[in-house]
């Protein structure tokens, strides 16, 4: 049978109180810590200039809706990367450059055979297919 | 004759009796899950094997049974029994997180502390039933949901229970499609499950590396006796991080926690002997595993609406369920969860970093309790 006595015999409340307490306030500190990071990351490089290591690709304010339109965006991108890539690099590059929905584009570019596999895990830009 | 009969009264046939028939169902039932429901396979499909090993009945002192000295069996449950699977596992699986969303978001480690609550809510409730803090202790880090920190914590503490705490902890890990969603949804409003969270920054390399460092000293210094888990689990992420020794990031990553993934479930099952397993205590394991499990799940959404009414950018509550450890399939769930209110809102990404946060949050768990109870 259930008894609080037990409880209070044990010093439950007493370890769960401090257990809580300890682990909430270990995660805290740690994300406190994590979250100056990357202040701490910019102090320590004291800001690199020209140290980008990727051409801004301009988009417009209305991004167009067919996958045809689309694909002359992502093409400039497509050439900074090797001629096979992985799909997450094509995504972060996307993504720095603030296109939008670059998930469902990725999928989208898949499905209507922009992006060939190459097996492994990589894939190629098919240019064929962006002039059908 | 004589030497017929005497054959037969040693096969398992004749020396069965009900608990090791009751024991093979349950681990059919783990076998069919795993295969036909595709519920957690890698885990299930071991243990479930492991625990119709276990329950053939044998003629006792062969040096057969797990819990036999000179066994087979017993060399590979020494893996279990002194915390050596746990701790390599880890490894490998500090070797396929990927910090990055949990660096860019930090707030959502919070998720992972509150969704920990589980556990000393069910240390309560184990105490109040009456079982030894040592055993209480084990029994409440089911609620941490991770299947290889229960099984390190109950190996220290009350190691005649790692069987149906095991047990008990990776059945319900499974069970998260079952479990997880009516919690979420019975705790959050249609408008919470839409909010939409904002793209997450990129991190640098160096915050990826810095992070191992510091989360393993800031941790392992508050507690230590997480060494082994959190210790191997920041190696294994710095080497995936580090990029100059791919290959031992991969092998940790594959073969490592593969071989002692398939070892800690074939020997856990294994350990359920029916005469060993079947008590009342088990029971009690698993309603209290039910209800750790349950509680994470709510804390973790609770805490989420209580961060909403102080924070100006909301956290969609449901990444609140992934605080709790278990990788992947809460992050899986709260995705999936939040898909079907709205098809174009992924969430994955985000309910990743709450669920690293939560591995973590579980191994400081064990540590901190494991130090009370010395």
């Amino acid at each position: 049978m259930f008894s609080f006595q037990n409880i209070s015999a044990n010093n439950g409340w007493a370890m769960a109180l401090a257990g809580a307490l300890i682990v909430m306030t270990g995660l805290t500190v740690l994300s406190f810590i994590i979250s100056r990071l990357h202040w701490l990351v910019g102090l320590m490089e004291k800001k690199e200039k020209g140290s980008a290591i990727t051409e801004p690709v301009g988009i417009p304010e209305k991004f167009p809706e067919s996958l045809a339109a689309q694909a002359i965006f992502y093409e400039p991108l497509i050439k900074q990367l090797p001629e096979t890539f992985a799909l997450d690099a094509l995504y972060t590059l996307t993504r720095d450059n603030d296109f939008p929905h670059p998930h469902i584009t990725i999928r989208a570019f898949r499905t209507a055979g922009f992006l060939v596999s190459k097996g492994e895990g990589r894939f190629a830009w098919n240019a064929t297919k962006q002039g059908a | 004759m004589d030497l017929l009969l005497q054959f037969l009264s040693n096969t398992g046939y004749y020396l069965a009796d009900w608990r090791h028939v009751c024991m093979i169902l349950v681990g059919c039932l783990f076998i069919y899950l795993a295969i036909a429901k595709q519920y957690e396979p890698l885990l299930l499909l071991p243990i479930g094997f492991g625990i119709l090993v276990g329950n053939v009945p044998f003629f006792k002192g062969f040096g057969l049974g797990i819990y036999e000295e000179n066994s087979v069996l017993h060399y590979l449950y020494f893996g279990v029994t002194s915390g050596l699977y746990p701790s390599i596992v880890f490894l490998g699986l500090g070797a396929m997180t990927d910090f990055s969303s949990l660096l860019a978001r930090p707030k959502l480690m919070l998720l992972g502390a509150a969704a920990q609550m589980g556990i000393f809510f069910t240390l309560l409730s184990a105490l109040g039933l009456g079982f030894l803090p040592k055993e209480a202790a084990s029994i409440a880090i089911i609620g941490g949901a991770d299947g290889p920190t229960s099984i390190f914590l109950t190996a220290k503490l009350a190691p005649h229970l790692i069987g149906p705490i095991a047990i008990a902890a990776y059945s319900y890990m499974a069970l998260i499609p079952i479990i997880q969603p009516p919690i979420m949804r019975l705790l959050t409003t249609r408008e919470e499950r839409l909010i939409r969270m904002s793209e997450p920054r990129r991190p640098s390399k160096k915050e990826l590396l810095i992070f191992p460092v510091v989360g393993l000293l800031l941790c392992c210094f508050l507690a230590p006796a997480s060494i082994p888990l959190l210790g191997t689990f920041f190696f294994g992420n710095i080497m995936k991080e580090s990029g100059v020794v791919d290959r031992l990031a991969k092998t940790a990553s594959s073969s490592i926690i593969d071989t002692a993934t398939i070892f800690l479930g074939l020997t856990v099952g294994a350990s359920t002997q029916g005469d060993v397993f079947l008590t009342g205590k088990s029971v009690g394991i698993f309603f209290l595993g039910s209800v750790a499990f349950s509680i994470a799940t709510a804390s973790g959404v609770i805490f989420a609406k209580i961060m909403n009414l102080f924070t100006k950018e909301k956290i969609n509550p449901l990444l609140g369920a992934a605080g709790v450890s278990a990788v992947p399939g809460s992050a899986r769930e709260v995705h999936l969860t939040g898909l079907k209110e709205d098809p174009t809102n992924f969430l994955l990404m985000h309910a990743m970093a709450c669920n690293s946060s939560g591995v973590i949050g579980s191994a400081i768990c064990a540590g901190i309790l494991w130090s009370f109870m010395v």
